[in-house]
């Protein structure tokens, strides 16, 4: 069970950084805070930063999974939750700092719930589980 | 999506339906637009997670609904699609298929063993 957590945690990590290196390459075509940014599989869309935000909040997600640090894996996935929220205030409008959609404030969204929820489950939160995900 | 929601009375599908969209909905529209846009990009990330999956499935099946009454009646429009949103989110509610695909698998123990309410709740929620 932990070890199928710490797996699903990384997927998770994982999914966004493929997600943001692809924005990332995509995005080359256009300025780096452009308020519309470029479709990534005609799903969510990023400027440069946008992708760029994704990556960096992704790595540190994978870092907290490598060092052991709940901590920087859980601010990685607020990291994202802010990113949504940030995005669901600017969709549509300009300035988008982060060139996205509703759909991108979805994934971001997704990504950060789903980093919190497996960073922090519920035995972890009562402190009854002793075997609860060890990321190293 | 203002376009769309204006079918519900221009086309009429369920008199009642067109009445709560004319003398509530159209009225307070930004707010509406608000509540949609949270809902079905939550509906979204939730059911790509597995998280919750049978209750999402329930709005996804209420959201489905509150689309083909808006729209059923409007010119082009294929009813199927509709019912195929309806019948796919029942499938996910039946299934439960986050148990399965989804963080609700991972994370259901957990939450039974948690004497919490919020954590009864995301049970039953799964």
């Amino acid at each position: 069970m932990t070890s199928r957590l710490l797996r699903a945690r990384k997927f998770v990590a994982g999914v966004a950084l493929v997600s943001g290196i692809v924005g990332f390459v995509l995005a080359s075509g256009v300025s780096f805070t452009a308020s519309r940014g470029v479709l990534v599989g005609s799903l969510m869309s990023f400027n440069r930063l946008g992708a760029m935000v994704t990556i960096v909040l992704s790595l540190a997600a994978l870092a907290g999974c490598l060092s052991g640090s709940d901590l920087l894996a859980a601010a990685a996935g607020g990291g994202f939750l802010a990113a949504a929220l940030l995005q669901l205030v600017q969709a549509g409008s300009e300035p988008n700092f982060l060139g996205g959609r509703p759909s991108t404030f979805s994934f971001f969204l997704m990504i950060g719930i789903g980093l919190l929820a497996l960073t922090y489950p519920p035995d972890a939160l009562e402190g009854t589980d002793p075997k609860r995900p060890e990321c190293s | 999506m203002f376009k769309f929601v204006n079918f519900a009375v221009d086309h009429e599908v369920f008199a009642p339906y067109a009445w709560v969209v004319r003398e509530l909905v159209l009225p307070n529209f930004i707010l509406f637009g608000w509540v949609v846009l949270l809902t079905e990009a939550s509906l979204g990330a939730f059911l790509i997670l597995g998280l919750g999956t049978r209750f999402w499935a329930l709005v996804g099946v209420a959201q489905s609904v509150a689309i083909a009454m808006s729209v059923l009646n409007a010119p082009h429009e294929w009813s199927w699609s509709y019912y195929l949103m309806i019948g796919i989110h029942l499938a996910i509610f039946g299934s439960a298929s986050g148990r399965t695909f989804g963080l609700d698998g991972l994370l259901r123990s957990g939450w039974k063993r948690s004497g919490s309410r919020v954590a009864g709740l995301l049970v039953k929620a799964s």
